[in-house]
């Protein structure tokens, strides 16, 4: 079954669950509210028509504006058919998201790495530790707010010191157009 | 250094901290610490196009006990960094290190929170490799070039001056 | 030989665990896995792969650079088969931008990715057989790879990472001399597969030591997101190759090698039939390739050539512009994935409009195998712990990134 049939069989099923819904260059996001995460998740898994068994990747967004929060992003797979569709979710800063490890036991490291960098709690883990970074390691490091801390790079001949960063600046749009 | 001149008892005659370190330098048993992209060319400079064996250095030790030199070939992260020391410190004297690769001479292309910017914050080294990651030819450029370096020192006084 | 299940629960009990720490540093893993064993006597009860000895934050560095300066940064994740990370980067970001590439840069890119994927699998067979000290499989292997070497120097300079990937296309084209080379080696390579086959596949040592060992089979494949020669060792033909087509395999046959016992041997088989496979696929590129340009002509994207800039102004600028900001993709999130030698590399690229991604997220292919071996190394002996990590194929740089 194809992404958009799956989308339209889970509206019928669950319904007031979506919040939005991109399609973007082929491929299908749809954004899910918190408490109706497991519910959906469980859905595309376990019936049949969807069947979107494989949890092919489970990552992490940080954004600042307009709230500090992280989105979470599960990328679901058909074995079947090789439709793919993407769930996300938002977690503000220390806001816990259910856990998905007794539907994918998998998924247990890719939890354990959003906890390492981006600091989300996750409720029903088996093991919520530091994978990446030293145990005893202060800080998130993929949040947006925390600095790259970087070493300025010195040079000869009194040339003053450069933030390799910082080199090339952030340009938002054409400064041309 | 030199022969005596009778033929019945030939001796060769010679310094002896020349020959103590004529006998260091062409026996210099790597401890293995490949840790990323370097690591695999410093297998490659071990298997059969770029010998390394030709040098004495052939046997590649996985215990640091048994070890002289530590080729640090990778990139040192946090978390390998007391990791590192643990091995160095278990080397005995005398024991050298080469930093092979530009992640482990200054931190390389990275220079985030994550890379200890250059091996020598954390262990004294004697030859710096610069490359990413450094031709095998330049890992044995490296090695020659501590072989004149050892050849140059005084092999009993040398662990008293570093202290 | 392995001990049953109920049989480990009352040996915890008992209190006769020996806990082993192998790692970081060792000379059987591949790369800095350090594994925390608990032992009875020889057979592993259980077993916990810690990780993160290598972690370099290459995520958070792509974000401070431009999109032409993440191709360096990612070429470093897998470092076996960097021309997969680049073509996956640049897949993502041409389709984002909806950018043209033009056919003798893709027929020169499956190329080099072909190749990689050849030299990936060989240091994978040497190294497995340098862990059960068959040293002079070792010596083989690495002769092969250097020829190999040798073709990605004559293309781009650099041995292991010929950087030649640019948005768009390539940097440069092939030089007249290489299809000599290139044909030379393809004359050359089945006669050292053979040599590896004759020593390795009827080996009574070596069938003893992989066949039964460490079984990935369907159901935790698919409960662990385990993908290429894993899963293909499983019995499921699941090659992102023939599935998502990308840079004209369409266009080209070949088979992908399934076989349905899923432990160590049928991982090898798949390994070894790849190799061949891989090398009729670079003999069919070669047969396609055409004269034509390598890069795309959309100046906003790729820079222009060096004698356009002494005729043309506005060639001037848009080098300028390039060089000193960089392109600017249009907002968005896109997914896109490539059959690396370990499995689907995927890349997951958020941007907002400006010269440095927002957010790039790499979908590496070993960090799910390293996660199954916590399942698959109970019941085991220690030397089948060798064996079962070789099979697996980790590299440490695209774990933990």
């Amino acid at each position: 079954m194809n992404t958009i049939d799956a989308v339209k069989t889970l509206k019928e099923k669950i319904t007031g669950a979506i919040v939005e819904e991109i399609n973007f260059l082929g491929q299908t996001t749809l954004e899910i509210r918190k408490e109706r995460l497991k519910e959906v998740l469980t859905f595309l898994k376990k019936a049949p028509n969807p069947g979107f068994e494989v949890l092919m990747d489970l990552t992490g967004v940080d954004f600042l504006h307009p709230t500090k929060r992280t989105k979470i992003v599960y990328n679901l797979h058909n074995p079947v058919s090789y439709a793919r569709i993407f769930i996300t979710v938002y977690a503000e800063r220390n806001e816990p998201i259910p856990s998905v490890t007794d539907l994918w036991e998998g998924a247990d490291w890719y939890e354990r790495e959003l906890f390492d960098l981006f600091g989300v709690h996750f409720v029903g883990h088996p093991d919520m530790k530091r994978i990446l970074m030293p145990d005893d390691w202060e800080g998130h490091p993929l949040r947006r707010d925390y600095a790259l801390t970087e070493q300025p790079v010195e040079f000869k001949h009194g040339v003053k010191p450069k933030i390799p960063s910082e080199i090339i600046p952030y340009v938002k749009n054409f400064s041309r157009s | 250094m030199g022969m005596t001149p009778k033929e019945k008892t030939p001796f060769l005659v010679a310094p002896l901290e020349m020959l103590v370190n004529w006998a260091r330098e062409n026996s210099l048993w790597p401890a293995q610490f490949g840790l990323a992209c370097c690591a695999i060319e410093m297998m490659s400079t071990a298997s059969s196009r770029y010998d390394i064996a030709r040098f004495g250095a052939e046997v590649f030790r996985a215990s640091p006990r048994q070890s002289d030199v530590m080729i640090v070939a990778g990139r040192v992260s946090q978390k390998m960094a007391p990791v590192l020391k643990t091995i160095y410190d278990q080397m005995l004297d005398p024991k050298w290190v080469i930093a092979m690769g530009d992640c482990s001479s200054s931190g390389g292309i990275y220079n985030n929170y994550a890379i200890i910017q250059g091996v020598d914050q954390i262990v004294p080294v004697d030859v710096y490799l610069a490359g990413c990651p450094p031709r095998p030819e330049a890992l044995l450029d490296a090695l020659i070039m501590l072989q004149k370096k050892i050849r140059t020192e005084h092999p009993f006084t040398r662990d008293k001056k570093k202290k | 030989m392995s001990k049953t299940f109920h049989d480990l629960d009352e040996l915890e009990k008992s209190g006769e665990i020996m806990e082993l720490n192998l790692g970081p540093q060792h000379p059987s893993t591949h790369g800095v896995l350090r594994l925390k064993l608990r032992l009875d006597g020889e057979v592993v009860v259980s077993a916990e792969p810690v990780i993160g000895y290598l972690h370099t934050g290459i995520e958070k560095e792509c974000e401070t650079r431009t999109y032409q300066q993440v191709f360096t940064l990612v070429d470093r994740l897998d470092y076996l088969s960097g021309p997969s990370e680049e073509q996956a980067f640049a897949q993502t970001v041409e389709k984002l931008m909806g950018i043209e590439v033009p056919e003798r840069a893709q027929t020169i890119r499956l190329l080099l990715l072909e190749l990689s994927r050849i030299a990936s699998h060989l240091i994978w067979c040497g190294t497995s057989a340098l862990e059960l000290n068959m040293s002079s499989v070792f010596m083989y292997c690495m002769a092969e790879r250097e020829k190999i070497l040798d073709l990605f120097e004559e293309m781009s300079g650099a041995r292991m990472f010929p950087s030649v990937w640019r948005i768009g296309g390539l940097s440069r084209d092939l030089n007249p001399e290489f299809e000599n080379h290139l044909t030379a080696f393809i004359k050359d390579f089945p006669k050292t597969w053979k040599d590896l086959n004759n020593l390795l596949t009827d080996n009574y040592v070596w069938c003893e030591r992989l066949q039964g060992v460490a079984i990935i089979n369907k159901e935790t494949c698919q409960q662990y997101m385990c993908t290429g020669p894993v899963i293909r060792g499983a019995g499921i033909s699941y090659d992102i190759r023939k599935i998502y087509p990308y840079l004209g395999y369409e266009n080209y046959s070949f088979d992908v090698p399934t076989y349905p016992e899923g432990d160590c041997y049928a991982r090898y088989k798949v390994r070894m039939e790849e190799m061949r496979q891989s090398l009729s696929l670079v003999q069919q590129a070669q047969n396609r390739l055409k004269p034509g340009p390598v890069l795309t002509g959309n100046r906003k994207v790729a820079l222009p050539p060096r004698h356009e800039l002494a005729r043309s102004m506005e060639a001037v600028i848009h080098q300028f512009k390039l060089v000193s900001e960089g392109l600017h993709p249009p907002e968005g999130e896109l997914y896109q994935c490539v059959e690396s030698a370990r499995g689907e590399l995927g890349y997951y690229l958020v941007s907002d409009g400006s010269n440095k991604p927002y957010r790039l997220r790499v979908r590496s292919p070993s960090f799910p195998h390293v996660e199954v071996l916590k399942k698959i190394l109970s019941g085991l002996i220690i030397s089948d712990v060798v064996v079962a990590i070789a099979s697996v194929d980790p590299i440490l740089g695209d774990v933990d990134r």
